[in-house]
């Protein structure tokens, strides 16, 4: 039989440590540059020239769809890294992403449905872009049903991380299938992309917003982190003191 | 993690068995002596074998229900690359000549674990691991199980047997509570 | 590659031995299939039109309802241990497996779905299309539910579980098997569809049986 050693990498008390005290305060960054952007967008971005304030959700669904595919790769790296290197570190990143991500989806696809209904008379259509976003939601319910349905926590995360990475594998393969079935059945009446860039005084208040909401995507992924480590390591003597020494 | 700081050695013509109460570990360290779980800490070193051919009698036994017993035992002899010729001499030594037509549902648990004996006196692996292989066994099947043991052990092989009574060979004890390990020579 | 045709032979003598297990899938295929003209209402028309779709969609629901199988009886009756303390190396072991299962799920069901495809008013074109489409995406499907299959195999929590993570998977595979049938029944070309789906075959033939053992050592250890 072959020796083997199991080797902790990755420390979940210094992580906690050195994690928890700068949290609130990249949280606060994250929640004031949010404020600072919606004011931007809502109030002193202009006005869209055809579809009116309306396109302001702008600002929200945009972020929040670039986070969600992000999200995903996050998720399945962590998860790699956990199942290639043992770090239950990894594991728990990739357990805090998941609903985070798949909060973002959702969030992508509501606010893409409210604008959908005075921009093309519809709250929903089967565009390529929707329906794919729709299928990366499954994809992340998928990995978050699959890791609570294991008894075993440390199973339930491998067994999770093997499906983000087949998952990974698979989302430019459905991405471009869908892009292509879009094309084939393609109904001559939506047409939702003009031509001309996206003026600056629009695009900068954008910018601003997709940087808040990676900020804020990293800020509560460490935050989770830490609840995740903390609430399965709760019986070990390190959390104890720690929690000792923050009173 | 179940085991932690787990340290075993055993060598070839040993017995040896694992004893404890229920929920100790004994399944599961056959479990980890055959490579199926990671749950463990320590090193497990077998004659310095980095991976040994083994053969695993679990106490569910791993046949078909739907086939027959000798299609059962001839799938497992091809894949473990056994002459296919002894398994109907392998067949009447466990006495299941009558019924090797039968699909395995249609027997009994005794004759079941038949089965398993017939793979044991038809397999040569070097490490053999019986979980509980006295379950549902009459007097004569005690008798040929302890047989065909001290043939193995007599080939060489190394046995680990999970605790039971019926035991009338020599071995050592390793005694599991609570996961934890200590090795007792008998 | 005797073992591996071992653990095939073993695969179909099982099979035999309990056709039902065979026959429900299928049987789940026709009769889902002979529904939809009373949910949708019996005009040629319309039914030509969605035949493509609906043969597809079912069908994945169909090699689905069998998944639970494929690593089912190994889980209950202790084969994975004796599977997996072999020298044979275990992605090979699965591999066999997820072939069986084609063999005995898929391919009935290729051979079956071009007659009720032209009972939903399929041109004979686009009926042979499908047996084709379905025979060669078909792999693919068994592959990429090998993995639900394995991944789910300990948890107990069923075939609900096995679908949510199969069916998304699954969106290439339907989407150009659908467009072949569609493209065969419109009279246009069909072999780009057939290469892609070959293609997601010679991708996943490789890594889904990596990927489902790696799943089925979480399972025994679970």
């Amino acid at each position: 039989m072959d020796w083997t050693w199991f080797h902790r990498w990755g420390s979940p008390p210094w992580f906690v440590k050195n994690v928890t005290p700068w949290l609130k305060w990249l949280l606060l960054l994250a929640g004031l540059m949010l404020v600072v952007g919606s004011c931007w967008g809502l109030l002193i971005a202009p006005e869209e020239a055809k579809q009116g304030n309306s396109a302001r959700i702008i600002y929200i669904h945009v972020p929040a769809a670039f986070i969600s595919l992000a999200g995903y790769y996050t998720m399945a790296i962590a998860g790699a890294i956990g199942l290639i290197w043992r770090m239950k570190i990894a594991f728990w990143v990739m357990r805090s992403v998941a609903p985070i991500g798949a909060a973002m989806t959702a969030i992508a696809l509501i606010t893409g449905a409210i604008w959908g209904k005075p921009t093309w008379g519809t709250y929903w259509v089967w565009d390529a872009r929707i329906t794919s976003m729709t299928i990366l939601l499954f994809l992340y319910l998928g990995v978050i049903a699959l890791i609570n349905a294991y008894r075993d926590v440390d199973n339930g995360y491998r067994a999770g991380a093997i499906l983000g990475l087949v998952g990974t594998i698979n989302i430019p393969i459905i991405y471009k299938s869908v892009d292509w079935w879009y094309t084939l059945h393609q109904p001559a009446t939506l047409k939702l992309t003009e031509d001309s860039p996206i003026h600056p005084d629009i695009l900068y208040p954008l910018l601003w917003m997709i940087a808040s909401f990676y900020l804020l995507f990293a800020a509560l992924m460490l935050a989770n982190t830490c609840r995740h480590i903390l609430l399965s390591e709760s019986n070990k003597r390190w959390v104890r003191q720690w929690y000792e020494e923050g009173k | 993690m179940l085991f932690s700081d787990l340290n075993l050695s055993a060598k070839g013509g040993e017995l040896i068995k694992i004893e404890g109460p229920n929920g100790s570990g004994k399944t599961t360290l056959l479990n980890v002596i055959a490579g199926l779980t990671r749950r463990y800490e320590g090193e497990l070193t077998i004659s310095g074998r980095t991976a040994p051919n083994i053969l695993y009698l679990s106490h569910a036994l791993g046949f078909s229900e739907r086939l027959n017993v000798i299609d059962n035992l001839r799938f497992i002899a091809k894949l473990r690359h056994i002459d296919l010729s002894g398994v109907e001499r392998a067949i009447d030594r466990v006495g299941l000549t009558l019924v090797e037509h039968q699909p395995l549902k249609n027997l009994s648990a005794g004759q079941r674990r038949r089965v398993g004996l017939a793979l044991l006196a038809l397999d040569k692996a070097p490490v053999i691991l019986l979980d509980e292989p006295f379950t549902a066994i009459d007097k004569d099947g005690v008798q040929l199980v302890n047989t065909l043991i001290s043939e193995r052990l007599e080939q060489g092989a190394m046995v680990f047997i999970t605790h039971h009574q019926d035991l009338m060979l020599p071995h050592r004890v390793l005694s599991l509570s609570d996961y934890q390990v200590e090795v007792i020579d008998e | 590659m005797n073992s591996f045709l071992a653990i095939i032979g073993r695969e179909l003598r099982i099979g035999f031995a309990d056709l039902h297990r065979v026959v429900t899938p299928i049987s789940f295929f026709a009769v889902v299939l002979v529904l939809m003209p009373l949910g949708l209402g019996p005009s040629p028309q319309l039914l030509a039109k969605v035949a493509p779709g609906l043969v597809w969609v079912v069908a994945l629901l169909a090699i689905l309802i069998s998944a639970d199988r494929l690593f089912g009886d190994d889980m209950k009756e202790g084969s994975l241990p004796q599977l997996m303390t072999l020298s044979l190396a275990l992605p090979w072991v699965v591999l066999a497996k997820m072939l069986a299962w084609w063999l005995m799920a898929m391919v009935p069901l290729a051979v079956i779905a071009p007659i009720l495809g032209m009972m939903l008013g399929l041109s004979t074109e686009a009926a042979v299309i499908t047996f084709l489409t379905l025979l060669i995406g078909g792999l693919g499907l068994c592959l990429v539910g090998g993995i639900s299959a394995a991944l789910t195999l300990s948890t107990g929590a069923g075939g609900a579980l096995v679908a949510l993570i199969a069916l998304p998977l699954y969106v290439p595979i339907l989407i150009f098997g659908s467009a072949a049938v569609e493209a065969a029944s419109l009279g246009l070309a069909v072999k780009p569809y057939v290469l892609i789906l070959l293609a997601f075959d010679f991708l996943a033939v490789p890594l889904a049986p990596v990927a489902a053992a790696a799943a089925l050592r979480i399972a025994i250890d679970d």
